[in-house]
């Protein structure tokens, strides 16, 4: 009877203890955020009008300014957990016309959650093409789960859009219009090895500084 | 034959004139939008979260239907852009906002800004608001500068919210803000007193 009593408690300890272990080995941090690429879908829908000027100081009429659903890339390099707020910094990858251009370091605000599932803000400018650039405000709600056997590493996530603005110009040295609307923004994680992400990422989008590769 | 000749061109050309003269004399310019007021009706859908550090867990965070009233004060033709009066209520008084409306492009019967503000929602509650709207606007038959019928609705939105309490929060999401014209002899009936105070 006593050595019942004894192996059921030593079971009991063992599940606590194996518990325990999962619950903080397998909990995420932010920073395990870096490294990770997304494949987003962006669409626009708004208005645009002649810009109003001394010259023009009556404008001219606005027009509907919607954009089909294009591809881009958006990559997470690191987590500044000291910035007030803290922040990511992310590379996001657009094909502008010509060439699949990366813009590096940009700030995406981390506003509150935990790392499995967080909100940001992502502000940033982007050049759509020669003549035309785009400011974005995209609210965003970001989510991951971690591989079970292998700390750290995150294995599915994706994230979309809670609202989201543009404001563009068109027009270069003279912006003759402006529109202004609303984003869809969503992305869906780029999965597997250095290689595998090499495959799916345009050559254009990867980022080859030291500590930036494709895969990392 | 030649009567009728000369009293059909005639009356084509006054019938021209008179498009003419309507035309030109009906349409707005953008600074009559002065001291038009709109009633503004606002709700949010967002979530919110504890702020990093430490951080946790992502819950909804909704605003119902508020109303709020809207001023256009001036238009600055060098700016081209208008200043405005946002009067929200903060839970306990109703709170005049000063805050600008660049025209970014089209006309003065119908154009396009991008409103941005920061204000303190309640004690704890700081927001910023960024929401671009279609202003549209008519002027009267008989007075050319005179807007006799004007709204504006929201082509997107968003806000960032701040909440200082025990445990910081942090929240985010989209904005609806529509706004209708209240006419001038109904802004003393309509707008709080305390808005009207300027």
């Amino acid at each position: 009877m006593r050595m019942k009593k004894i192996c059921f408690v030593f079971f009991i300890a063992i599940t606590l203890i194996g518990f325990y272990s999962i619950g903080t080995v397998e909990a995420l941090q932010f920073q395990d955020w870096s490294g990770t690429w997304f494949k987003v879908k962006v669409s626009e829908k708004g208005k645009a009008g002649p810009v109003v000027s001394v010259l023009t100081p009556n404008g001219g009429e606005v027009v509907t300014n919607n954009e089909k659903t294009f591809d881009s890339y958006l990559k997470i390099q690191l987590f500044d957990i000291a910035g007030d707020p803290p922040f990511f910094l992310v590379g996001y990858c657009s094909f502008n016309g010509s060439v699949w251009a990366t813009q590096r370091d940009l700030p995406m605000q981390v506003v509150g959650g935990e790392p499995t599932r967080f909100l940001a803000l992502f502000n940033f400018e982007r050049i759509q093409s020669q003549n035309i650039t785009e400011e974005y405000w995209v609210p965003l709600e970001v989510k991951g789960k971690e591989a079970s056997n292998t700390v750290g590493e995150i294995n599915s996530a994706s994230f979309k859009n809670l609202g989201g603005i543009f404001l563009e110009e068109m027009g270069t040295p003279v912006v003759t219009q402006r529109g202004v609307g609303s984003v869809t923004f969503t992305g869906s994680l780029v999965k597997g090895t250095a290689e595998d992400i090499e495959k799916n990422v345009p050559e254009g989008c990867r980022l080859t500084a030291p500590g930036q590769a494709a895969g990392e | 034959m030649r009567l009728r000749n000369i009293v059909f061109i005639l009356l084509v050309a006054a019938t021209v004139f008179g498009f003419f003269v309507l035309g030109t004399a009906q349409a707005l310019v953008f600074s009559d939008w002065e001291g038009t007021w709109f009633k503004v009706k606002m709700s949010e859908t967002g979530k919110a979260g504890p702020a990093v550090p430490p951080g946790g867990e992502v819950a909804t965070n909704n605003e119902k239907t508020t109303t709020s009233y809207l001023v256009v004060d001036g238009y600055d033709i060098s700016a081209t852009a208008f200043a405005v009066g946002y009067c929200v209520f903060n839970g306990s008084a109703w709170v005049n906002h000063a805050a600008v409306w660049p025209v970014l492009g089209g006309e003065p019967e119908n154009f396009l800004t991008l409103f941005t503000y920061s204000l303190l929602e309640t004690q704890i509650v700081s927001q910023t608001s960024w929401i671009p709207l279609e202003v549209k606007g008519k002027a009267s038959n008989n007075a050319p500068s005179e807007i006799t019928s004007a709204s504006f609705k929201n082509l997107g939105g968003i806000f960032l919210e701040e909440i200082d309490s025990i445990i910081p929060y942090g929240g985010v999401g989209s904005i609806k803000f529509t706004g209708s014209f209240i006419k001038p002899d109904q802004v003393t009936g309509t707008v709080p007193p305390g808005c009207l105070i300027r």
